[in-house]
């Protein structure tokens, strides 16, 4: 069969987070989209198939089988709490299963054409599409691209996919290792120690710079490696990896602290989680005129728009934060203007949440980052340990801090600890959003008894009328 | 070293302009102010020269695009050079610029984007406004960033964004043609449970407001139909219009037209009897200096202006255009009417020099011409009265207990009830009436 031409109104590559919403909004918008996928049963992307989605399913099996054997004070007393690992992967699998099932359903009633391959631009509005049986030019009028990150390999450390792991691996485990070490500590190092270590795993965190989520506030650093070695994590910091040997159970590890100390480490698997890269290579992107920062990642406009006029780029090939909610908002503004209508990534803050235990969620000014722009504010406090609802369910740890304007009172920040902060934070980010002041948070009745009561406490504090704090 | 030529501000207040073609292309020699490019603006169609002798390197956008006042037009060069692109910025509908913004997170950015840290580094309190005040602002082609909020703690409200927009907007972006959404005023539901919003159209964007009935046809608001929108909308939010109708017997007026008609057409020049009412006007403006005034909103002072430039309304093709008679009280009757001619002819043919259409003090709208007695004329803003002329018709009058067949004319005299009251109003207009009516020992000299 010879080659084929089509066209469409826009082709997106990539079906991640950006990608499949962009199609979605797109479609509904009345344009004729194809939304090209290179894994055939990675609609979704790494956001469903190897990131956030099975990601929360291990960790809230891991709390859960954690709770199980730690809850004496409560009454509870479990001695043969046992795990049955295949049974959690295929609890997993049935999630993502269920979510990609239903993009698939939402793609069809948008009326995208789903296509999967490998594209390569052979011009600014020219693709070449290589599917399992043919080959296919597609033209379009616009090409959104979101063809994501990977994990970054260390030269030490080549993935292997057996000992030497990604994130990916280690979601899709079928055993549970003896032990494991984590070289990073960021929010994917963080979560997995704090997984493993609950099923039991022996996790060790190898980390090059003095602390761990080293982004995030000085005091939830070290809150959170406290708390790490409570659950029995042992944690390098100041550490580099100096060499690595496969062994008979799985790698030699040789690392070196910053001060001299050598240790030797012998572990079942290498979980390498010190960033991501973006996706550009082997897309024909030296055929547009699109351009790389110096990062490597694609830049772009408030519009999405890249340097060639007729490519669109979102979500993680763009650069950090490179969050799944990044790539929603994101796919969505690239989608609309597309269709002329006139958005712009004007969203002035991205919460970023670590699911850990406790939880960690911050958005916007952080304090440390005021002190450094030398910038006037107020803060404003309250411990979960004065929060019945989180005393009640076990969860004292914690707090809500905010950040505002000491003249206007305007919040312009929040950093939270505790139980359910995941789900807190996008109170204090519409706060944001919409210009709300102390007074408005404070003013707003929060039901009792809830862990958001805490929030309505910290702007409270912050005013100098606190109650209960 | 090509020269980047910029869309130079060619009026007050124009922001930009349509491109209607292009009158060279790329690789041309050009002359010295060799006209470059034919712009229709908010108020005329200008040709744009070029700034200095050369080749064209490059031109930048294509008929029918919309450009902005100092985004780059053309690139000239000396023969033999080429064009530098990169470090010029190629517009485009999109509006990319040349340089994205780095999405690098060690680099803040100067828009919202990029790393939560930096993005609240640059971004958090830079815009106290919410998401949906933003949309409307980028719907109404409004930069946000360069607005005062009026809301709490300085909150930019969407009667900031629309007050802005009314006062013409700002140069940020272009207003996509798509029809913007209005919300009815909040009304408070019945059950308590707060605010609701009644009839509310589709807020989507790009969606129209309500549902077609039959085929309708969309086209763009722009150009002149946009300016006189705008004005219309800031005048009428504006001055608190009262308009007083009156009517007078210009009889001898007409006779006195009729004698002066022939030998001023021998010369080419058409003597109507709006440069009879311009010269009236001007007279009782002298006298009634609040009519040739203007508020100062901003610093709250009324300007009482000692230069009478007369707004004239001409009727063209495209819409409403005002032209200005300059200094209307140093110039006669046949100069005033012979300036009208030119000036009129320059609207309809779209040649009309800016300065010819800015900076009037008073306005006159001949509504008569067409038709009707009386109109509610509405004010030039920042103008404070518009007087609007009526026919002139024979009707039977009673003088001196006879009825008489006399030319009457109307005249609605609209005023800003702000600064001038309605007596003051009715005083300005019997002295024009008078003038009218009488325009023997006025006129006597100036004709």
């Amino acid at each position: 069969m010879g080659e084929t031409t089509e066209h469409t109104d826009i082709a997106i590559i990539g079906s991640g987070p950006g990608g499949y919403v962009a199609a979605l909004r797109a479609g509904k918008l009345g344009k004729q989209v194809t939304l090209i996928e290179k894994d055939p049963k990675g609609l979704g992307g790494i956001c469903l198939h190897h990131g956030c989605i099975p990601s929360k399913s291990l960790i809230h099996t891991a709390n859960l089988f954690h709770d199980c054997t730690h809850s004496q004070e409560l009454g509870i007393h479990i001695s043969n709490a046992t795990l049955d690992f295949t049974q959690t992967q295929q609890f997993k699998s049935s999630v993502i299963d269920q979510l990609t099932k239903g993009i698939e359903t939402l793609l069809k009633k948008a009326g995208v054409d789903v296509m999967f391959g490998t594209a390569t631009f052979e011009k600014s509005h020219q693709l070449h599409i290589e599917q399992a049986h043919e080959t296919l030019t597609l033209t379009a009028d616009n090409i959104i691209l979101a063809s994501g990150a990977r994990p970054m390999e260390l030269p030490q450390l080549p993935f292997n996919g057996q000992t030497v792991i990604t994130s990916k691996e280690a979601l899709s485990l079928q055993q549970i290792p003896n032990s494991m070490a984590i070289v990073g500590g960021g929010y994917i190092a963080v979560e997995l120690a704090h997984v493993y270590q609950k099923f039991g795993t022996q996790v060790t965190m190898i980390q090059r710079s003095p602390t761990i989520l080293s982004q995030a506030d000085p005091i939830v650093s070290e809150l959170m490696r406290k708390q790490l070695e409570q659950f029995g994590v042992k944690i390098l910091t100041n550490t580099e990896i100096a060499s690595a040997a496969a062994s008979k159970s799985g790698t030699i590890l040789s690392t070196k602290a910053k001060d001299g100390t050598l240790t030797q480490l012998d572990v079942e698997k290498v979980l390498v989680a010190t960033g991501r890269v973006p996706n550009t290579e082997n897309l024909g992107l030296e055929n547009t005129k699109v351009k790389l920062d110096e990062q490597g990642f694609v830049a772009v406009n408030e519009k999405c728009f890249t340097s060639d006029p007729k490519i669109l780029a979102i979500g993680d090939v763009t650069g950090n934060p490179m969050l799944a909610h990044r790539g929603f908002y994101m796919g969505k503004i690239a989608a609309e203007v597309c269709a002329g209508l006139p958005s712009a990534y004007d969203a002035q803050v991205v919460p970023s949440v670590v699911y850990s235990d406790p939880e960690i969620a911050y958005v916007g000014l952080q304090e440390q980052e005021a002190l450094k722009q030398g910038r006037q504010i107020i803060t404003g406090f309250f411990p979960f340990s004065a929060n019945g609802r989180a005393l009640g369910s076990h969860r004292p740890a914690g707090f809500v801090k905010l950040i505002a304007d000491p003249v206007s009172h305007v919040v312009l920040g929040g950093l939270l600890v505790g139980g359910r902060v995941s789900e807190l934070i996008s109170e204090v980010a519409f706060a944001i959003e919409t210009a709300s002041r102390l007074e408005d948070i404070a003013g707003t009745v929060h039901p009792h008894p809830t862990y958001s009561e805490a929030i309505a406490e910290a702007a409270e504090n912050a005013l100098k009328k606190g109650v209960h704090y | 070293m090509p020269l980047d030529f910029k869309f130079p501000d060619v009026g007050e207040g124009t922001t930009e302009g349509t491109l209607i073609k292009w009158l060279v292309k790329e690789g041309d020699t050009i002359k010295a102010d060799q006209p470059l490019a034919e712009i229709e603006t908010d108020k005329a169609v200008v040709e744009i020269p070029a700034p200095r002798a050369g080749v064209i390197l490059k031109l930048f956008g294509k008929a029918g695009e919309i450009v902005k006042v100092g985004s780059v037009l053309a690139q000239i060069g000396d023969a033999g050079e080429r064009s530098g692109i990169g470090m010029t910025p190629t517009p485009s509908p999109a509006g990319i610029p040349s340089k994205p913004v780095p999405a690098a997170a060690t680099t803040p950015p100067q828009k919202p984007a990029a790393n939560p840290m930096n993005a609240s580094a640059g971004g958090v309190g830079s815009v106290l406004a919410t998401p949906s005040t933003r949309q409307l602002a980028r719907q109404l082609g409004i930069d946000i960033t360069t607005l005062k909020g009026t809301g709490p703690a300085g909150r930019i409200t969407d009667d900031d964004v629309k007050r802005a927009q009314s006062l013409g907007g700002n140069a940020a972006s272009t207003p996509k043609p798509t029809p913007t959404s209005t919300l009815s005023s909040p009304v408070a539901s019945p059950n308590g449970m707060g605010p609701r919003l009644l009839n509310v159209p589709s807020l989507e964007p790009g969606k129209p407001a309500w549902k077609p009935e039959g085929t309708e046809e969309r086209i763009p608001i722009k150009g002149i139909r946009k300016t006189i929108s705008d004005r219309m909308v800031k005048s009428m939010f504006t001055a608190v219009q009262v308009t007083h109708m009156d009517e007078v017997d210009v009889t001898e007026l007409v006779k006195l037209r009729e004698k002066k008609k022939e030998e001023l057409k021998k010369k080419g020049i058409s003597l109507t009897y709006l440069a009879f009412v311009v010269k009236a006007s001007v007279a009782a403006l002298k006298n009634h200096p609040w009519m040739n005034a203007s508020i100062d909103d901003a610093s709250g002072e009324a300007v009482y202006k000692r230069y009478y430039h007369i707004g004239i309304a001409v009727d063209t093709e495209d819409g409403l255009m005002v032209v200005v008679i300059r200094d209307a009280d140093k110039k006669s009757i046949v100069e005033i009417a012979k300036e009208m001619q030119t000036l009129a002819q320059q609207a309809r043919e779209r040649t009309v020099a800016p300065e010819n259409l800015r900076g009037s003090t008073f306005t006159i709208t001949n509504i008569g011409s067409l038709g009707g007695t009386y109109a509610t004329p509405v004010i030039n803003w920042p103008e404070v009265g518009i007087l609007g002329l009526g026919k002139i018709a024979q009707r039977p009058v009673v003088v001196e207990g006879k009825i008489m067949p006399r030319h009457m004319m109307t005249v609605s005299l609209t005023f800003d009830h702000r600064l001038i009251d309605g007596a003051q109003a009715v005083r300005f207009c019997n002295e024009v009436l008078q003038h009218l009516e009488d325009p023997g020992l006025f006129l006597v000299d100036v004709v």
